[in-house]
């Protein structure tokens, strides 16, 4: 239990310096540290949905934090939190339901669309509802499992 | 696959959520393994045997597996 403790507490810094990151970004763009200039104004408006998308990332990740961070108050919960993570039948349906890999493409796709972004809108579009139709497909397949097992 | 463990454990006036901390799972396996949806693994099920203090063949049905290879289907 010792261990998991310890990768909870790791946990809760990587959200920290991601929520730090992220308020850091927003604080300097609503002070107009980034200038994006562009006749048509969609590389300052991909910027701006880019650190909404953020924004969000953000504040979900400070949920999480809360979260996270009373399990260490409570050695109750902690266990069961311990044991909801390393549940077989959790894991069968996470494989089934294509692991973590789903997650990681859907992410690379946002990441490539931010960056193919800024030389066409139109392929942010398309790769960010690629994006969402792969975690869609994800939930509906876990759904699915979890209602077969 | 058909188990006793709803059985054992109201034998042992236990609930899902106390069985399943105990074995260091879910409320939600339990209530699987118990609906037979999900057929639990063999650790786990030595885990469960252990606990109630029974044999895996006490607690778990092996007679459709023994059937199947009676007749070579396995």
């Amino acid at each position: 239990m010792e261990e998991y403790r310890k990768t909870i507490k790791k946990r809760i810094q990587i959200a920290i310096v991601f929520d730090i990151v992220a308020l850091i970004l927003v604080v300097c763009d609503q002070n107009g540290v980034f200038v994006v200039h562009q006749e048509t104004g969609l590389v300052s408006n991909l910027f701006n949905i880019q650190l909404g998308i953020l924004f969000g990332l953000a504040i979900l990740a400070s949920i999480y934090i809360i979260k996270i961070s009373s399990l260490l108050r409570d050695e109750h919960m902690l266990q069961l939190a311990y044991h909801k993570e390393n549940d077989e039948r959790k894991q069968l349906i996470m494989q089934k339901s294509g692991g973590n890999v789903i997650v990681i493409c859907a992410l690379l796709i946002l990441v490539a669309g931010f960056i193919g972004g800024y030389y066409d809108g139109m392929i942010f579009l398309t790769t960010l509802v690629c994006a969402y139709f792969l975690l869609f497909v994800k939930f509906g397949l876990k759904l699915y499992y979890k209602r077969k097992y | 696959m058909k188990t006793k463990i709803k059985e054992l454990r109201k034998k042992h006036k236990l609930s899902q959520e106390e069985l399943a901390f105990a074995l260091g799972t879910t409320r939600q396996t339990i209530t699987s393994i118990e609906s037979e949806k999900y057929v639990a693994s063999l650790g786990l099920a030595y885990k469960i045997a252990y606990y109630f203090n029974r044999n895996i063949e006490e607690v778990f049905d092996f007679s459709q597996i023994e059937e199947e290879m009676k007749h070579g289907r396995v």
